[in-house]
């Protein structure tokens, strides 16, 4: 059942992706600041915010899973959910920071610049790597619940102080032009892509979390029995 | 010691801790010595990679101050759990729910006044460096009142926040590290991110400490700091009691 | 090229720029799809 459900959403997601391309590069105009270039925004935009739509998920797993008694069920649930929007959240927001810089390329003249938006996404970014590095780096799966959920909130509460400390940080040097959607033509595209790019991170999501949720049920499972090994 | 009757309150079991810690920590100066003498080793580092040019380093003496402790913290939290680990004292110590809590403030206290010392003694070593010399006045405009201080009280200020922004997380990331593998990697690609903001408003407070501050940014950057500390202190005591029992 | 985008830029209209749009576009579909790899070979139950 949720087999079919997750391939109905890739077709779909699929489906959407490939007009939102099209509508992307032909059918929208060209921004009259940006000209085509305008164009990166309908990948880089919807990018980033899956990224911090599996940021703000981690953080609410993390939260649930430390509220809730030890070994029920929807622990387990919520330890394979932090794990899986992480691991989303952090592809999704590198694609959005590559892209994000590419566009800054034709639009600022250089590939990076210590613009808040790009440089807190960074700084992120790097903070759930290690986030995912810990969880690796635990054997014991109730302790890699446990502390990794504990890592989650204190990253996630980070995210605005970061955010505003980058932008006090950097107001002392100019300001950057930041991209602008008006035209309603546009804006129906970058809301399709955005559609098309959450269907995706719908898909990746389940996916990812039944391989976590599997891999859990395998460490918590008892050790085969002798016999059953012998043969 | 004699037995009470009830258990120590949490600020009489985290005082005695620290005691503990402080302790121990002056009878084996040995630890201390070598972490001043890594932050020397790393001021004299950012020396050479930065240049001879005396300009260059003035200004990036803030930063270069903070990076030293920061990088001499890593080496510092880390022992600070890896001593208990070794004789599994922490077993002996998480006897009670409200010692965790005590166990985390008695951790980030000694470990802040670790870091504290650290950086009060390299600072007079970069300032012989890089030819520093604090700012005569800096003024804070704060919605209550217009404080004055002189530039050694305002770096001393930016020490003390900062120090303590370090020693909170660098407690809870140290546990935590300590008991993964890879630990020494773990903990500085754990902590480095976080420590970000602080990093930059404790840098930046500490140019205008040394340089002078006529725009009166100081205030901003040291609030800045301090709700850092404030948020992290809580919360550190708020989660540390997850990271130690079992 | 880019002292010509950044003149351009300046004067209110970025002329051309398509090779970037291909690279984030091209970018995009790539990571999309090896990610998707990446989950496909990590299902569980492939295991025997």
């Amino acid at each position: 059942m949720a087999r079919t459900i997750r391939l109905v959403l890739s077709v779909l997601a699929l489906l959407l992706l490939v007009s939102g391309a099209w509508l992307g590069l032909a059918w929208a105009p060209p921004d009259r600041e940006m000209g085509d270039v305008q164009r990166i925004m309908y990948v880089h935009l919807p990018s980033v915010w899956m990224g911090l739509l599996g940021v703000t998920l981690n953080f609410v797993c993390s939260v649930a899973y430390l509220l809730n008694p030890r070994r029920t069920v929807a622990n387990l649930d919520a330890d394979a959910l932090a794990e899986a929007s992480a691991e989303v959240g952090l592809f999704f927001g590198t694609l959005g920071l590559m892209l994000g810089s590419i566009w800054g390329r034709p639009t600022w003249g250089v590939f990076w610049t210590w613009d808040p938006r790009l440089t807190s996404m960074a700084i992120l970014l790097v903070a759930y790597a290690g986030y995912l590095a810990l969880r690796r780096f635990i054997d014991d799966a109730e302790r890699r619940a446990a502390w990794s959920a504990v890592v989650g909130i204190i990253i996630a509460v980070d995210i605005p102080i970061i955010w505003f400390s980058v932008r006090w940080w950097n107001s002392l040097h100019q300001v950057q032009s930041s991209p602008k959607t008006v035209d309603p033509s546009m804006v129906f595209v970058l809301r399709w892509n955005a559609v098309a790019f959450l269907l995706l991170w719908l898909v990746f999501l389940s996916t990812r979390y039944v391989i976590a949720r599997s891999r859990r049920e395998r460490e918590l499972a008892p050790p085969p029995l002798a016999s059953e090994v012998a043969r | 010691m004699t037995l009470s009757k009830k258990p120590p309150g949490l600020l009489h079991a985290t005082w005695l801790l620290v005691r503990k810690d402080l302790l121990l920590e002056w009878r084996t100066r040995a630890r201390a010595n070598a972490l001043f003498f890594f932050a020397l080793a790393t001021l004299l580092l950012f020396s050479f990679a930065l240049g001879p040019d005396t300009t260059i380093l003035q200004r990036a003496a803030g930063g270069t101050l903070w990076l030293a402790i920061l990088l001499a913290s890593v080496l510092a939290l880390g022992e600070s759990f890896r001593v208990e680990q070794e004789n599994a004292a922490l077993d002996g110590l998480r006897l009670a729910p409200a010692d965790a809590r005590a166990l985390f403030l008695a951790k980030a206290v000694s470990n802040g006044v670790l870091l504290l010392l650290l950086g009060a003694g390299i600072l007079p070593v970069l300032g012989a460096l890089a030819g520093l010399t604090l700012a005569q006045r800096i003024v804070i405009n704060s919605p209550v009142a217009t404080f004055a201080l002189t530039g050694s009280a305002a770096m001393a200020l930016v020490l003390v926040l900062g120090c303590l922004a370090i020693a909170a997380p660098g407690t809870v990331y140290a546990a935590i590290a300590s008991n993964a593998r890879a630990r020494d990697v773990l903990l500085p690609l754990l902590l480095f991110p976080l420590l970000i903001p602080a990093l930059v408003a404790a840098a930046k407070a500490t140019a205008l400490a040394l340089e002078g501050d006529p725009m009166l940014q100081f205030g901003s950057w040291l609030g800045l700091l301090a709700s850092f500390d404030l948020i992290y202190w809580s919360l550190g005591f708020a989660l540390f009691p997850l990271v130690v029992e079992d | 090229m880019s002292a010509l985008m950044l003149l351009a830029a300046q004067a209110g209209r970025i002329q051309g720029g398509w090779e970037f749009v291909w690279a984030a576009y091209g970018l995009t579909w790539v990571s999309l799809v090896l990610y998707a790899a990446s989950l496909w070979a990590r299902r569980p139950g492939k295991e025997p």
